[in-house]
């Protein structure tokens, strides 16, 4: 009888979108949101075992989206943005922008051998969602239904990130699981949210890269975690 | 250099009488809570787990920490030069919150150039190992070549080879828990708190996935053997996917000839084994890699040479003829190995001392003498 070689095990890979809000009201960290970039960057570069696992892309928005860092290979990246902060806080164009990059990079990170994960996105903000002239607005629930739509299979997972003027309810609405909102306890020290937030970002993405599936932080140094369930 | 055998702690430490924390060395990132050096206890690390341990925990944690006193003296140094083994379990409150561990030697470091060309020093991960040589030169790191890392990946198996005698099954074996030293080719293993006596429970770590042992199943040392293997072909060939790492190994082995035939051999063999039984020892991988790197004419630092199978450690034997001498050491021998200085600076209680020659042969002078009177006496009364 011929011995057959056990099956070869698949390896899984992340698509992993940070989307930051790069409104006016983030001037003041801007230069904070710059160099946390860098760091995030040269983790992942100086990191193979975190950077074969999570596929990062990064999608900054304020009156308009933009991927300002396409799904790529780290390696041969030669250049990083710098960002720079004005402008509104237009959810609805950010997740809009996001369904557009997921529908393109999963397939494009299909391979023989390769599982690609439901894409996991970070979703970074100092307020609330705003339309064109600034005011508060609901106009980004349709384009936030069509991302998360049961239906559609890349769905994201997301988990959501305030500080500032951020509020609990919109952040917990958004992330897609329980406990996977956090908001920062002291307001008026958002360098300082800032940097933890990219830590846990980068925490986050090993620990899954170990685990195999999505490992959300239990807990973030000067953040609370939010809960639709919470109601006082 | 901090190390089991030069621990200061007892066996079980309040985290209260650590002091404070000092820098940050991770956090959360899936196997901890946090581990943070202790600032009152320079080269000592406090590694906080997210939930206090079980009893089960509690009871391998304890029987971990004091294994090290029941080895020999050459696997005694393994543990100290080339392991992060815990000293110590940390309570709080009654309940088991973490382990204190030796933190690595700063030789486990080297200053990398990130892309923006400044320098920063960072711990050099096996992962790093695990890529092709001009990703190294990228970063400023040297490259390594094949008697290099064939060095670092014995002194691998020799620590996987130590878990074996010892009936560990630790399974971590990942990018991330590996140090690796340029200068010397030796390694550090961490997370050793997590090595079971038995199989256990198996854990999922991504892109190491036995294809034997699924997740959820019980996992023991044949598992160990998959992964150091998997490892060792992907040190070597700087190839990360498990088909083109062994391909790369087999091509490597046509070319170099018996310099590698034998590790590749033991390598395919674990790695595409159909049975558990199939994958070869830890000891004989160790064996191959280590004739290998002796063979290429490299110099190299084995972390510590391991004794062969079914010997814990060696020792001394004086000439009949200088057994009545006080011993005098001719310089360049080896010495008896230390007593530990472990928790509490209790000498080593393990496996009885065998006695000198001279012991032995006085005690059965003083028996054979008593024996004799004793029937000297037994046939004066009788008369």
């Amino acid at each position: 009888m011929t011995e057959q070689s056990p099956p070869q095990s698949t390896v899984k890979c992340l698509p992993t979108y940070v989307l930051i809000d790069i409104s006016s009201s983030m001037k003041p960290s801007e230069d904070v949101l710059n160099e946390t970039l860098e760091h995030l960057y040269n983790e992942l570069v100086m990191s193979p075992r975190i950077s074969e696992f999570a596929h990062i892309s990064i999608i900054s928005f304020s009156t308009d989206a933009h991927v300002i860092l396409p799904m790529t290979d780290l390696q041969q990246l030669n250049r990083l943005p710098l960002l720079a902060c004005n402008g509104v806080t237009d959810f609805g164009k950010a997740f809009r922008q996001l369904r557009a990059c997921i529908e393109q990079d999963v397939p494009a990170l299909r391979s023989p051998g390769r599982a690609v994960l439901r894409p996991l996105a970070f979703l970074l903000t100092d307020g609330q969602p705003t339309d064109p002239d600034g005011w508060a607005t609901d106009a980004w629930r349709p384009d936030y239904q069509a991302l998360v739509d049961p239906d559609w299979r890349r769905r994201p997972n997301i988990v959501t990130f305030g500080f500032g003027d951020a509020t609990a309810d919109i952040l917990s609405e958004i992330a897609t699981k329980q406990g996977a909102a956090f908001l920062a306890e002291e307001r008026g020290k958002d360098k300082d949210a800032l940097k933890r937030i990219f830590v846990t970002l980068l925490n986050t993405l090993v620990a899954s890269a170990r685990e195999n599936e999505l490992r959300l932080p239990t807990d973030v140094d000067g953040f609370i975690r939010v809960s639709p369930e919470v109601v006082d | 250099m901090t190390s089991w055998s030069n621990s200061p702690f007892p066996g079980v430490v309040d985290i209260g009488t650590l002091g404070p924390a000092g820098r940050t060395l991770g956090e959360n990132t899936g196997e901890s809570r946090r581990v943070v050096e202790l600032s009152n206890h320079p080269g000592w690390l406090l590694k906080e787990y997210y939930t206090p341990a079980t009893p089960t925990d509690i009871r391998r944690l304890d029987e971990l920490i004091e294994l090290p006193r029941r080895m020999g003296s050459v696997d005694l140094a393994m543990v100290n030069r080339a392991t992060g083994w815990p000293v110590a379990r940390v309570t709080r409150g009654g309940g088991t919150v973490g382990v204190v561990l030796p933190l690595a030697p700063a030789r486990f470091s080297a200053e990398f150039r990130l892309p923006s060309g400044k320098p920063q020093v960072r711990t050099l991960l096996i992962d790093l190992l695990a890529m092709p040589d001009a990703y190294l030169t990228e970063r400023g790191i040297t490259g390594q070549a094949p008697r290099d890392r064939m060095a670092v990946c014995a002194n691998v198996a020799a620590v996987g080879a130590l878990f074996e005698r010892h009936h560990l099954v630790y399974l971590d074996w990942s990018y991330a828990n590996i140090f690796w030293s340029r200068v010397d080719h030796c390694v550090f293993v961490i997370d050793i708190d997590g090595c079971s006596f038995g199989p256990r429970l198996q854990t999922e770590n991504i892109n190491w996935s036995d294809p034997l042992v699924p997740r959820k199943h019980m996992a023991g040392i044949e598992v160990d053997r998959y992964r150091v293997a998997l490892l060792t072909a992907r040190c070597l060939t700087g190839r990360r996917e498990t088909p083109a790492a062994t391909a790369a190994l087999e091509a490597l082995a046509a070319q170099d000839g018996t310099t590698t035939e034998a590790i590749t051999r033991l390598v395919v063999q674990a790695v595409s084994a159909t049975s558990l039984d199939g994958r070869p020892k830890l000891a004989e991988l160790h064996g191959a890699l280590a004739r290998a790197v002796q063979g290429s004419g490299g110099t190299w630092q084995p972390t510590v040479e391991p004794p062969p199978d079914g010997v814990k450690e060696w020792r001394e034997i004086r000439p009949p003829a200088a057994a009545s001498a006080p011993p005098d050491q001719p310089p360049g021998q080896p010495s008896r190995p230390a007593q530990p200085a472990h928790p509490g600076g209790s000498p080593e209680t393990g496996s009885p001392e065998t006695g000198s020659p001279e012991t032995g042969a006085g005690i059965v002078l003083v028996v054979t003498v008593v024996v004799v009177l004793i029937v000297i006496l037994v046939l004066v009364f009788k008369h």
